[in-house]
């Protein structure tokens, strides 16, 4: 086993593809993003609850 | 702010004018139809806030960040151009470069033609600038685009899907309106956003 050289970097991982730490470092992606409605964090100038009552009667229209 | 909160955003610098109003209501469908959560400088309606101090609160906290140059050009009242748009985009870049934990963040920038930007803002050569052509649909399957090669979600609908959910949407949103007992135009950004995200909790393809 080679020994590594007091500045080499550390691999992650296995064999050929193993990443330099020093590296750009990726953020981790959560898997949850990109599946799921989300909604506004900031208020609303509407009460939510009027919107979603508009929302159900169009749609209940169209039935 | 927390980390899942910071990689669901994507701020939208864009003009507000009532021309670009079909391709920036398109973005913030394709944006939130991709299930992330569209941030804009008019969701904040704090007038004791002080306006850049607001943008680049929004701009630190969106992992993801789209920049539209299209209407950078002479004002036909003081022959000078607007440069609000470049500016945000400049802050963003420097946010990126100086914030160790903003090295992540990914902008999309469009252009209303290849290469014009170099003209106004040459220091932007060697970045990949993309064009809508002025195009809702064509803005939508750039956004659906990159958002899904930077996210790494393999969930998110095709461009034409999105589009024609957002066709379905204009549809309902007069009555939506009529219901609300306003007109389309008084949908401040979050009610817009928020009226979205509901709609498509029951018509979205998840």
């Amino acid at each position: 086993m080679r020994l590594m050289a007091k500045n080499e970097p550390a691999r992650h991982g296995h064999g050929v593809g193993g990443r330099f730490l020093d590296q750009k470092q990726e953020s981790p992606r959560p898997k949850e993003i990109g599946r799921k409605i989300l909604f506004p964090t900031e208020a609303t100038t509407i009460d939510r609850k009027k919107i979603d009552r508009a929302i159900a009667r169009v749609i209940s229209k169209k039935k | 702010m927390l980390r899942e909160e910071y990689d669901q955003n994507v701020f939208i610098n864009c003009p507000f004018d009532a021309e670009y109003a079909p391709i920036f209501e398109a973005i913030v469908f394709a944006v939130n139809d991709a299930g992330f959560r569209p941030k804009c400088a008019r969701e904040r309606l704090d007038s004791s806030e002080v306006r850049l101090h607001k943008i680049t609160e929004l701009i630190s906290s969106s992992r993801y960040s789209i920049h539209d140059l299209s209407r950078t050009a002479l004002d036909e009242a003081n022959a000078l151009p607007r440069f609000n748009m470049p500016l945000e985009l400049g802050l963003d870049l420097g946010c990126k470069s100086f914030h160790p934990e903003r090295r992540d963040k990914s902008l999309l920038i469009f252009d209303s033609e290849q290469y014009r930007f170099q003209k106004f803002v040459s220091d932007l050569g060697g970045q990949d600038i993309h064009q809508h052509g002025n195009s809702a649909k064509t803005a939508v399957t750039r956004v659906r685009n990159w958002l899904r090669t930077e996210s790494g979600m393999s969930g998110i609908s095709g461009g034409p899907a999105i589009f024609s959910r957002y066709e379905a949407f204009r549809a309902d949103l007069p009555q939506i309106c009529a219901e609300l007992k306003l007109d389309l135009g008084d949908l401040a950004f979050a009610d817009f956003s928020y009226t979205i995200a509901r709609w498509l909790q029951t018509h979205g393809p998840r």
